[in-house]
């Protein structure tokens, strides 16, 4: 695995979902490539200062959905 | 089969993707890194932690579309998994996936400019750049 393929996949990586090949060998760049882990460090950086910036109502859209897949949950 | 279900599942897993010579071009981090009044800063993360503001950084997601901007909430906001979020929003995994990638590469595109607008500011009210001690110019 090289640096491009390792950034196409960083936020999978972050959000802990690559399969199970995918995350040893990212796992594995990552562990090797201090560039990577820079850049790896400022994502998670950065999703900290987004979420702690963000104390916004989800959209109205979004609302309505988690409010019918609460019902539906309900019904099951 | 096996390989219907192997192409299945490798369309699933990879982000929408067409140039992957410009991937660098998608991250706040490779701007900030080129960026020639920033590169020599020091920590990239906490030039970019410290000078977006909240609200900035709220603005910038509320810019986005609002399938993308469900998505990243979802995710890097609530911290459901894309499994989750598929079912939250009734759509496939592989739709969260592609949301996600375009949505938080919008974000850092947005985040850039407010990041920019800052730098220029400063410039412009006769202060000094970002960098420009560190570059004596």
């Amino acid at each position: 695995m090289d640096c491009k393929e390792f950034m196409l996949q960083i936020w999978t990586l972050m959000d802990a979902e690559p399969d199970e090949r995918a995350w040893a060998s990212l796992r594995a760049h990552l562990e090797n490539c201090p560039l990577c882990q820079r850049h790896y460090r400022f994502e998670t950086v950065l999703r900290v200062h987004v979420r702690q910036s963000c104390a916004e109502p989800a959209p109205e859209l979004l609302r309505r959905r988690i409010r019918r897949f609460i019902a539906e949950l309900g019904d099951a | 089969m096996n390989a219907h279900i192997d192409r299945h599942r490798k369309v699933e897993h990879e982000p929408e993707m067409t140039d992957v010579e410009d991937v660098g071009n998608f991250y706040l981090y490779s701007k900030v890194q080129e960026s020639d009044q920033m590169k020599s800063l020091g920590d990239p993360e906490k030039i970019v932690v410290e000078s977006l503001m909240e609200h900035e950084v709220q603005q910038a997601l509320d810019a986005l579309p609002e399938h993308f901007r469900s998505a990243v909430i979802l995710a890097d906001l609530q911290g459901f998994s894309y499994k989750e979020i598929a079912a939250i929003l009734d759509v496939p995994v592989g739709t969260v996936m592609s949301g996600l990638f375009r949505g938080r590469r919008l974000l850092q595109q947005n985040l850039w400019d407010y990041f920019r607008e800052h730098n220029r500011l400063r410039t412009k009210r006769g202060g000094t750049p970002l960098g420009s001690e560190v570059h004596g110019l």
